[in-house]
């Protein structure tokens, strides 16, 4: 099972591959890319840190979607580190018998990674201006 | 008790360092003393913040802290 924290490069393919079953009738696939904008601004660097847990909770959620019913597999990788427009921050797939099940976990693993993995996001904008997101 | 801070991201930025010890005998009274040492852009930051003691998600902020317990202070997550 793939389930990292990695400081390299993302290919969302190879997550692909990680989930093929001869049982899976679907895979789903998610990228997450860094856009050059947010909230109207311009966006040129996105770097992302990761607290030491990160890696374990990437597995842990990786482990607890892989155990759903109708799920044959999960990838799952957070990238951390600079990132440029375009570079994949976020790769994960799923595949399961089903259609149906393999949108809602492959879903529903993006929203659980969002809101569990400790890992935070610093954008800087064209003016030189900078936040960490989320953050008051 | 003198315990270890770790900040994170947003935290880290608003304190200015990375890692600090400080006196504290519970959790609410170490929030309240780096508040008070790092002034008001940290204690924004610190109303939006979780923590662990040791590792664990701190539930009960009155709880005491034994002494050499490090604790993270966490900005919300924004992965993805």
């Amino acid at each position: 099972m793939i389930a990292r924290v990695v400081d390299e490069p993302l290919s969302v393919a190879e997550h692909e591959d990680a989930v093929a079953d001869k049982a899976a009738g679907a895979v789903v696939s998610f990228s997450g890319v860094v856009r050059d904008h947010d909230g109207g601004r311009s966006v040129t660097e996105l770097e992302y840190v990761g607290h030491p847990t990160a890696a374990d909770v990437i597995r842990e959620l990786a482990e607890e979607f892989a155990a759903r019913p109708g799920v044959q597999a999960v990838a799952v990788s957070h990238r951390i580190g600079l990132l440029g427009i375009g570079d994949v921050a976020l790769a994960c797939a799923v595949s399961a018998a089903h259609r149906g099940a393999a949108f809602t976990a492959c879903a529903e693993l993006v929203d659980e990674v969002k809101k569990r993995l400790p890992i935070w996001k610093r954008q800087v904008f064209t003016d030189g201006e900078e936040e960490w997101v989320a953050c008051p | 008790m003198t315990v270890t801070v770790r900040y994170f991201a947003g935290a880290r930025a608003a304190a200015g360092v990375e890692t600090e010890a400080r006196t504290a005998a519970t959790l609410e009274d170490l929030v309240r003393e780096i508040a008070d040492a790092h002034g008001p852009r940290l204690e924004k930051v610190l109303t939006a913040c979780s923590f662990l003691v040791d590792g664990a998600q701190a539930h009960d902020p009155s709880a005491a802290l034994a002494p050499g317990t490090v604790v993270d202070v966490l900005p919300p997550f924004a992965g993805g």
